[in-house]
């Protein structure tokens, strides 16, 4: 169950480094469209309010906000790692 | 104007930063390692056999007492949880006691017997030490702390003023890039972990409020522990009656106190015990409950009836308790203690990255890099000693535990002492060697240190990790398993220090070839 709250929350902020020129461009090779990035950011604040939502039932109401807190510090740090440090998926050289 | 602002933040944070830097490093290390005090204090104590129920050590607590204590004016237990170590009871010896008494206080294992084991702080120590440090009065050492923490968190403030674009370079970093690449590691950690570093700073500082702010206590409680009495109240104290009674079985009113608060109890003290009069006080644990100040109970010690419990304390103590229990984390289940470990590591590279980033910035800009003036290597060389050389250390002091001698006297001292020695050898090296080679060798060391640490426990020990992972005690393979990560990374990053080419000396370098 506290599982659930910190998958929430490591999708979310890979959703907002996707929502990045920088990161976009990296793993797509173009910049984020205007309207797809406004599309990732509500789906990845939906998923940080499904995350407390996840985190009040996972530790109860007193420490849910620092279970949300938590995963919110975890999700953030692992997607900062995984859009860094992930290597790019080898290309096929282009024809 | 508004780069003026951010200029002077930029200046205030650079300084306040590098000031009380060192200082920070190691409190914020020692704090990290204190998340897993009680796990230290097993790891510590291998002899020992883990505690599955708690109410055994309490009955064991109470023959001790009996047999050694029967006359004491009144005794303190600690109730051990199954993650700690052991339980301990200590007593005030009373009116008929000789002037000079001879042990006053014990541990007691698993089983309820008298602990016989290597003497040591364990885990504790680092607990200690991330406030009280070592070898200076507390007093002093919580002021130390206390305006280091203060520092801290006018740096993490002007930190966010100075840093430009929090948001859109929030999943930045740019690798390989010397200055650059710093700053954005330093950002990446400090970002990152913001809300760990500001509550941790902020209640760090009200767990000392008292002694750092203390005129609204002194201006409004003016009568000595008037504001303890308050804070931690009593039930009506009762003279000794002088006639002797059987005390009753603290194990049952363990039971019935823990039922009635629906939480475990972690004190348990008696005034008078074996009088007509005495009473047993139960204090609940901060284990499963966020604030600090934790409700109490006070039974009769002959009928064991429950007498007395605590008044709810106000809103501003709850809030001061729970400010002081986010900020120790006892109540962490597994899966939040690790964010606070993390979270810990993050803080400690973000303090040692920012160090760094001093020198590294500075040195770009050195008329001379061959001599660098006497503040640059001042810094330089302490960077090392703290940065590299105190995590060593503290490796050191889990040796100590290992190799000093059993019944060395003294024993736990000693092994504080060891620590401090490794750590001036260290300082010194730091020193002495070219600064390139001595960052490597001390991070290679803290990497072979942690590295051979679970090895020593496989060869000279029954609790080596193989042992504890086929009786499954998560907590010392936890132990093992997180020392052998740590000694990984420490000697990723020895080689990567090794093999790293600075740009700017590898350009001149080929431009002299």
């Amino acid at each position: 169950m506290t599982a659930l709250p910190f998958l929430a929350a490591i999708l979310a902020f890979v959703l907002f480094g996707l929502a990045t020129d920088q990161h976009h461009g990296k793993r797509f090779r173009r910049a984020c469209p205007r309207g797809r990035a406004i599309r990732l950011r509500a789906t990845a604040w939906t998923l940080l309010a499904l995350a407390f939502a996840l985190s009040m039932i996972a530790w109860g109401a007193v420490f849910g906000p620092i279970g949300w807190f938590a995963s919110i510090i975890s999700g953030a740090a692992l997607a900062f790692a995984a859009l860094n440090f992930i290597p790019l998926p080898a290309r096929r050289p282009r024809g | 104007m508004s780069k003026g602002f951010r200029q002077s933040q930029a200046t205030l944070h650079t300084w306040s930063g590098l000031l009380v830097g060192w200082v920070l490093f190691i409190v914020f290390v020692t704090g990290t390692a204190a998340y897993w005090r009680e796990a230290l204090n097993r790891w510590a104590q291998p002899e020992l056999p883990p505690i599955e129920q708690p109410a055994r050590v309490v009955r064991g607590a109470q023959l001790l007492l009996q047999r050694d204590a029967a006359d004491a004016a009144s005794w303190f237990i600690t109730v051990p949880s199954t993650r700690s170590a052991s339980g301990s009871v200590f007593w005030v010896p009373g009116a008929k006691a000789p002037p000079t008494p001879g042990e006053t206080s014990a541990r007691i294992d698993a089983n309820g017997a008298k602990v016989v084991a290597r003497a040591t702080l364990g885990g504790d120590f680092f607990y200690r030490f991330h406030f009280d440090l070592h070898y200076v009065p507390y007093y002093v050492a919580r002021w130390i702390v206390g305006i280091c923490a203060m520092f801290m968190l006018v740096a993490i403030l002007s930190g966010i003023v100075t840093h430009k674009k929090i948001f859109r370079d929030f999943f930045t970093f740019r690798g390989g890039k010397g200055q650059r690449s710093w700053l954005d590691g330093h950002n990446a950690v400090a970002v990152l972990g913001l809300p760990f570093h500001l509550m941790i700073t902020y209640t760090g500082l009200v767990t000392l409020m008292t002694l750092l702010m203390p005129w609204a206590a002194v201006a409004n409680y003016s009568a000595p522990f008037s504001m303890g009495r308050l804070l931690y109240p009593e039930a009506p104290a009762v003279p000794r009656a002088d006639r002797p009674a059987p005390l009753v079985d603290l194990a049952a009113v363990l039971r019935d106190g823990e039922r009635r608060l629906g939480a475990p109890v972690d004190i348990i003290s008696v005034t008078a015990p074996g009088d007509a009069s005495a009473r047993i006080l139960l204090s609940q644990s901060n284990h499963g409950t966020l604030s600090s100040l934790t409700p109490r109970l006070t039974y009769d010690g002959v009928s064991g009836r429950l007498l007395w419990a605590a008044p709810l304390p106000g809103a501003a103590a709850v809030t001061a308790g729970a400010m002081i229990g986010v900020h120790a984390g006892r109540f962490a289940d597994a899966a939040i203690r690790w964010v606070y470990f993390l979270c810990g590591i993050g803080g400690s590279v973000m303090v040692a990255s920012g160090l760094l980033l001093w020198s590294v910035k500075r040195r770009e800009k050195l008329p001379d890099p061959a001599r660098p003036p006497f503040g640059f290597r001042l810094v330089e060389r302490l960077n090392i000693g703290f940065v590299a050389g105190f995590p060593a250390a503290m490796v050191g002091f889990l040796w100590a535990n290992r190799l000093l001698p059993l019944t060395l006297p003294t024993r736990a001292e000693a092994e504080i002492n060891a620590m401090f020695v490794l750590w001036g050898v260290l300082l010194l090296h730091a020193f002495l060697r070219r600064p390139r080679r001595a960052w490597v060798e001390q991070l290679a060391l803290t990497a072979a240190l942690l590295l051979a640490l679970p090895l020593f426990d496989m060869l000279a020990t029954a609790r080596g990790l193989p042992a504890t992972i086929a009786a499954g005690d998560a907590t010392l393979a936890g132990v093992d398993l997180t020392l052998i990560a740590l000694g990984l990374a420490y000697a990723a990053i020895a080689r990567g220090v090794h093999r790293h080419v600075p740009a700017r000396r590898r350009s001149r370098s080929r431009a002299r070839a």
